[in-house]
């Protein structure tokens, strides 16, 4: 048996004993009346305890008043008297006091686990979603709502009531809004009935309680706590909340601080990570340009060295010393063109480059002499050009521009192994006017998917058993690249494997505005 | 939660008007009622009138204040207010004219409770045709310890006997309660004042002050025994019913339970015969 209904059967039990032993108004008895009493006080503190003592004083009344009635004010009937006074009195001190060392208790529990949540890590809605829901149980709340002021990317709301979870906005014109602002409490004693929030259809239910603190830290203001609840909301309850304010505004922001460190942290982690992988691939492309470069300059040297060898070793005809020199010349102009690749890529992308000098420039006699240039040096290969009669001149440099189209024909002729034709086709960019696209197609092996991205990479080299053959640093592409971009032009490739490739530059026109400025 | 969403205003005043209806709303009641007084006073009508006139101009008062402020300064009240005023009438003068005439007493609560489906103003005075049945039992159990207890102190401690003789006149007390005196009290008292001043306050310094203005009523009601005793026992008792018909609403957000208390414990006073 427990709550009233104990404490009621006490009470009856007790007035029944006494009421067959026909007790007087001092009867040693009624002191029985004080354990119900006191039950009621720890169980439902001061008000039960007023009440339980105030049926007490009642239930013994019967025995007091008619004997003073019948006696007058006797000793006895004055210790009844006092019985009766003492009843209440002992109930209600008792249960403020029980109830009080309780509340005192829960409130440091809240405090401790509201402590160990907002340090326990985890996401920050999981977090203060956690929270309200404590301070909802400890508070007896009807609901509790956490409001942050926007942090990273957005505000954060979150509410526990009387539905499980409800999330939402802080309306600019409500009041927590107005809390924000003034950065002071707000009690309202009926959510209902007060003027302030404007007419609301109220019933007789008991008035719902609002108190709205805000939560302040080093940083200023960061949210506000907002508390309803049903009935009362005395003024030890309303500091206990203001109370819990401060430490949940500090705990916040501790895991605000934890948040920014652990997100640092990982940031970091990243950017080493990043780094560290740079850095592998930097020690790759040093390993392989060391290779390619000592595999590149091994072959024309090891001819010279053939060559001279010979000359300096044997008697040669003129005829046959002649064609010695001619390949060590050849050999030593492959040497030079492979050495100055390297240093002008090495001054473009150190951005030492000032000798690019972008200028009107017309495309065709470039294509022209290009083409011809090729031709003469192979019948195997047909080059065809389509060129528009009044194709608006280029702003770019002559002599890299020259270089980029022998870079890419020299490209289209080497990768394309059965001779197929290779056409130069220039006209106006599809991105708009004031741009000339210029692009160099073959019919060769064409590039796979996958090593498109990388095609324009330095020593990137696209293996394929009919171009094994194929010298080069794989610098060309690389080249033909900085180039057109230091000229503030793009390119690009469109590739099918056994269909063939096509490198595409785009240049700004020289009217086009903006345009003008060099690498 | 309304703190997140609601329009707040905070230039307005956070509190309504201490006295939730306007005062003008008594004059012709206290004209009624006085006006009968005087009347009797000055021997232009008889007794009986004289009751008539005070009942209406008395508990038709609190109730039309009831209404006036469920209705929250609106209009529409009036009308309702003068439909109880008129059953009112109907009720004293049938109880003054026949003896059986005090059933017309059931006319008032049936007006009212007319009142109360039609119209969900009511509910602000708690105000409605059915409650929780353990709040019910609560307020029938404290009604009936306050009354059993009333009767058992005053036999014990006064010798005053309990008895139901004559019938017709125990009848017609507690149909005059429930028509009138209860109905209006707990309207006014509780329905009313109680539920806005616990609003503004809490719970004890409302209810404290309610108490205290319904024993007032209750104390210049000439209808009560001048004794020292009895008007001591009044206190006491209906300090503790007001007390409870106060908890019984803010637990329950119904009238009806505090209704149930008073009227359980009015009959069970009404068998008291007090000298």
């Amino acid at each position: 048996m427990s709550g009233w209904a104990g404490i009621l059967f006490c009470f009856g039990a007790i007035t029944a004993g006494l009421a067959w032993v026909d007790a007087g108004p001092a009867s040693g008895l009624r002191h029985l009346y004080v354990l119900p009493t006191l039950w009621a006080a720890l169980r439902f503190g001061g008000l039960g305890g007023g009440g339980g003592g105030l049926l007490a004083a009642l239930l013994y009344a019967p025995f007091v008043l008619p004997a003073i009635e019948r006696g007058g004010l006797t000793a006895e009937s004055v210790e009844g008297l006092i019985s009766l006074g003492l009843f209440p009195f002992v109930g209600s001190v008792m249960g403020s006091l029980a109830r009080r060392a309780r509340h005192q208790a829960a409130r440091y529990h809240l405090l401790l686990a509201l402590h160990r949540t907002l340090t326990g890590g985890g996401a920050p809605v999981h977090l203060l979603g956690e929270a309200a829901g404590q301070l909802k149980v400890a508070l007896e709340a009807r609901a509790v709502a956490i409001a942050l002021m926007p942090y990273g990317s957005e505000p954060l709301v979150v509410t526990r009531g009387e539905r499980e979870q409800e999330r939402g906005a802080v309306e600019a014109d409500s009041a927590a809004a107005w809390v924000l602002r003034e950065g002071q409490s707000l009690f309202v004693r009926d959510v209902e009935s007060d003027p302030r929030f404007g007419p609301t259809p109220f019933n007789a239910a008991p008035p719902r309680r609002l108190l709205l603190v805000p939560l302040s830290a080093r940083e200023g203001r960061i949210g506000v706590l907002a508390v309803e609840r049903r009935g009362g909301f005395g003024r030890e309850l309303r500091a206990t909340v203001e109370t819990l304010g401060l430490q949940l505004a500090l705990g916040i922001e501790n895991a605000r601080l934890v948040d920014r460190q652990r997100r640092f942290a990982e940031e970091l982690e990243e950017k080493i990570g990043a780094a560290t992988e740079r850095l592998r691939e930097l020690d790759r492309t040093k390993s392989d340009f060391v290779s390619i470069v000592s595999h590149e300059l091994r072959t024309p040297l090891t001819s010279i060295q053939g060559f001279s060898e010979l000359l300096l070793t044997r008697p040669l005809s003129v005829e046959d010393a002649r064609r010695c020199l001619e390949a060590i010349h050849r050999e030593a102009e492959r040497l030079g063109r492979i050495v100055t690749d390297l240093l002008d890529l090495s001054r473009i992308e150190s951005g030492r480059e000032s000798a690019l000098r972008p200028r009107p420039l017309a495309l065709g006699p470039l294509i022209d002499a290009n083409v011809d240039l090729f031709r003469a040096q192979s019948d195997l290969y047909m080059i065809e050009c389509d060129i528009p009669d009044g194709l608006p001149p280029v702003l770019a440099d002559h002599d890299a521009l020259d270089r980029v189209l022998k870079n890419l024909l020299s490209n289209a002729i080497k990768y394309s192994p059965g001779g197929g034709p290779v056409r130069i086709r220039a006209g106006a960019a599809a991105e708009g006017a004031g741009w000339v696209e210029l692009s160099v197609e073959d019919q060769g092996i064409g590039i796979p998917a996958e090593a498109l991205p990388r095609v324009f990479d330095k020593y990137s080299r696209l293996l394929h058993p009919e171009t094994g053959h194929v010298g080069g640093l794989g610098l060309g592409l690389a080249l033909v690249k900085s180039l057109v971009e230091a000229q503030g032009g793009r390119v690009r490739v469109e590739s099918e494997v056994g269909v063939g490739s096509r490198f595409i530059v785009s240049l700004p026109t020289a009217r086009s505005p903006g345009k003008t400025q060099s690498a | 939660m309304d703190a997140l969403t609601r329009a707040f205003d905070p230039a307005r005043s956070a509190n309504g008007p201490l006295i939730p209806f306007p005062p003008r709303v008594l004059v012709p009641f206290a004209v009624v009622g006085l006006g009968g007084l005087v009347a009797g006073h000055l021997g232009w009508i008889s007794l009986a009138v004289v009751k008539v006139l005070g009942v209406v101009g008395f508990h038709g008062g609190l109730l039309a204040a009831s209404f006036a402020a469920a209705w929250e300064g609106t209009r529409g009240w009036k009308p309702h207010a003068a439909l109880v005023a008129l059953s009112l009438l109907t009720a004293a003068t049938a109880c003054a004219v026949t003896p059986w005439g005090c059933l017309a007493y059931l006319l008032p609560p049936l007006a009212v409770a007319l009142v109360t489906l039609r119209h969900p103003e009511c509910r602000r005075m708690g105000l409605a045709l059915w409650a929780d049945w353990r709040a019910l039992a609560r307020g029938v159990a404290i009604g009936g310890f306050l009354g059993a207890h009333l009767l058992l102190s005053a036999s014990r401690t006064f010798g005053y006997p309990v008895r139901l003789n004559p019938p017709g006149s125990y009848l017609t007390d507690v149909l005059y309660d429930v028509g009138a005196n209860v109905l209006s009290s707990e309207c006014f008292f509780r329905g009313t004042l109680f539920n806005r001043w616990q609003r503004r306050w809490s719970f004890w310094p409302a209810a404290v002050a309610v108490t205290g203005l319904s024993v007032l009523r209750y104390l210049a009601d000439p209808a009560l025994p001048r004794a020292v005793e009895t008007m001591a026992g009044a206190i006491f008792y209906l300090a503790l019913l007001s007390l409870s018909g106060c908890a019984l609403l803010r637990s329950s957000g119904s009238l009806l339970p505090s209704l149930a208390a008073a009227l359980v414990f009015f009959s069970a006073y009404r068998m008291l015969h007090v000298r």
